[in-house]
């Protein structure tokens, strides 16, 4: 009898074994008392005709399926099905599926049960997940997008964040802490050596996880020079893919940089509309933008006349308008080869 | 009442650091005031128009700037925009992480102003009283 006080679950298992499917769905429904909806598939076709149409917990996957293998049809769930939550279960519990499947989004590598304690053990981890409240925050895919948009949004709006890197061969981590980047960390390498050599990276998958103090702060000095920094060492052809293949930073001494700003007090944070360009006006990537072709034709009109009041008057350089409204503030970056305009909420008021 | 204007404006300036200042009246009068010799009043006033047509932009976005700061490699342009429509503007050299509060004090007070008047038509110009 189905359990009135336990929420519902819905898990979709996708195998190519009939019987094996047939099993769980027996053993599973008697364990869930009525409490999971459970669904099968046999092939990639059929579970992504089901995820159209159903929203599911939980998709189990097994790994070896002829024709799209499971790890595949999970790297594929990752760009169709941004934020579902997928668990492996196979038999071919190797270190390398394992590795690839957590690396690919899997929450979850279980091995196919044959025993009653083997069921009982991937029914509760299953239930447990599909149970587990969505993770705050939002997952997706951002295209055409270096780690440098990334570390500017992040560091514009004065966040606090990890942003995990990870490719086939390197992982690493960047720490911004209130909009400063204060540690990066990369196989053996930590500080500046390793942020420069997750910057040099070509291509690779990200994720922007909730700040946690790292081990050790090893990076000091304003975002922007290292940004700068990073940006020459790759345009002297020292980026490689791997970060022990990057030549130790030069920091010029006296090299100017320009500064983040707005003086501010520590106060939290929320932003509310990102969009960013290219140095033409191209849009990179856009979030929550209320009205995307007026903040465009703004950055172009603020480059006009940005670039007039420069010609009037000895000020230099354009680099941003920061724009402090009753309760919220907006910066809007124009640079030859980008604009940014990051629209946040504040719990204080403090342009200066 | 420019007078009113001036008179505020020389109660708190000049300033270190601040190079120009320039108040626009509702009526599109200007009081201006210059400290460095690379500034003059027809500048400071000529870059106010853009500085003000930025805000008129974002006006009808729906954004209500109470404050605005353009920041240059050389110099940070601060807008205070008053509710009768007029505005301040303070051309001050950019010194990343400096919070210069007398600035900020000027900046607050004229939006803190009860109202610009603006009877007398024309600008005033005072300069270069000292060089920052």
């Amino acid at each position: 009898m189905p359990d009135s006080t336990a929420k519902r679950k819905t898990l979709l298992f996708v195998d190519d074994e009939q019987a094996f499917l047939a099993s769980i769905q027996e053993i599973f429904s008697r364990m869930a008392h009525g409490n999971w909806d459970i669904h099968t598939a046999q092939n990639h076709a059929q579970a992504l005709a089901l995820l159209d149409k159903q929203q599911v917990d939980v998709v189990v996957l097994d790994i070896g399926m002829p024709g799209m293998d499971g790890i595949q049809f999970l790297q594929l769930l990752g760009r169709t099905h941004p934020g579902q939550q997928v668990a492996m279960l196979t038999g071919r519990m190797t270190e390398e599926n394992r590795k690839e499947s957590q690396e690919s989004g899997a929450l979850l590598f279980l091995e196919k049960p044959i025993t009653p304690d083997g069921f009982a053990s991937v029914f509760a981890a299953l239930d447990a997940l599909a149970g587990a409240q969505p993770q705050t925050g939002f997952r997706g895919m951002m295209r055409r997008v270096g780690l440098h948009e990334v570390l500017q949004v992040e560091c514009l709006g004065r966040k606090s964040s990890v942003l995990e890197i990870f490719t086939g061969k390197v992982r690493g981590r960047i720490f911004i802490s209130d909009g400063a980047i204060v540690h990066a960390e990369s196989g053996t390498l930590g500080g500046e050596m390793a942020l420069y050599g997750l910057l040099a990276l070509r291509g690779g998958e990200f994720n922007l996880l909730p700040y946690a103090e790292p081990p050790h702060r090893t990076i000091e000095g304003q975002w922007e020079s290292l940004l700068m920094e990073a940006a020459r060492l790759s345009d002297e052809g020292q980026q490689a893919q791997e970060p022990e293949a990057i030549a130790p930073p030069r920091i010029e001494p006296g090299e100017e940089s320009v500064a983040a700003d707005i003086e501010s007090s520590v106060c939290e944070t929320y932003i509310q509309e990102i969009v960013l360009c290219s140095g033409t006006g191209e849009v990179l990537y856009e979030w929550q933008s209320k009205s995307l072709e007026q903040q465009l034709y703004l950055l172009e009109q603020l480059e006009q006349h940005a670039a007039q009041v420069g010609a009037l008057a000895p000020v230099g350089r354009f680099d941003r308008l920061e724009i402090l409204a009753q309760d919220e503030r907006i910066v809007c970056q124009v640079l030859p080869d980008r604009r940014v305009w990051v629209r946040s909420v504040r719990a204080k008021e403090d342009l200066a | 009442m420019s007078e009113a204007i001036e008179a505020f404006l020389d109660g708190h300036l000049p300033l270190p650091g601040v190079a120009a200042c320039s108040v626009r009246l509702p009526d599109r009068t200007c009081v201006t005031r210059c400290y460095d010799a690379g500034f003059n009043s027809a500048q400071v006033e000529q870059a106010l128009d853009r500085l003000s047509a930025t805000a008129d932009s974002l006006r009808q976005q729906g954004v209500q700037p109470g404050r605005l700061c353009w920041v240059f490699d050389r110099c940070r342009v601060y807008l205070a925009l008053h509710r009768d429509g007029g505005f301040l503007a303070c051309f001050a050299e950019n010194r990343p992480g400096a919070t210069n509060t007398t600035l900020e004090n000027l900046l607050e007070s004229f939006i803190a102003l009860p109202t610009l008047a603006t009877a007398t038509a024309g600008s005033t110009t005072r300069q270069p009283k000292t060089r920052h």
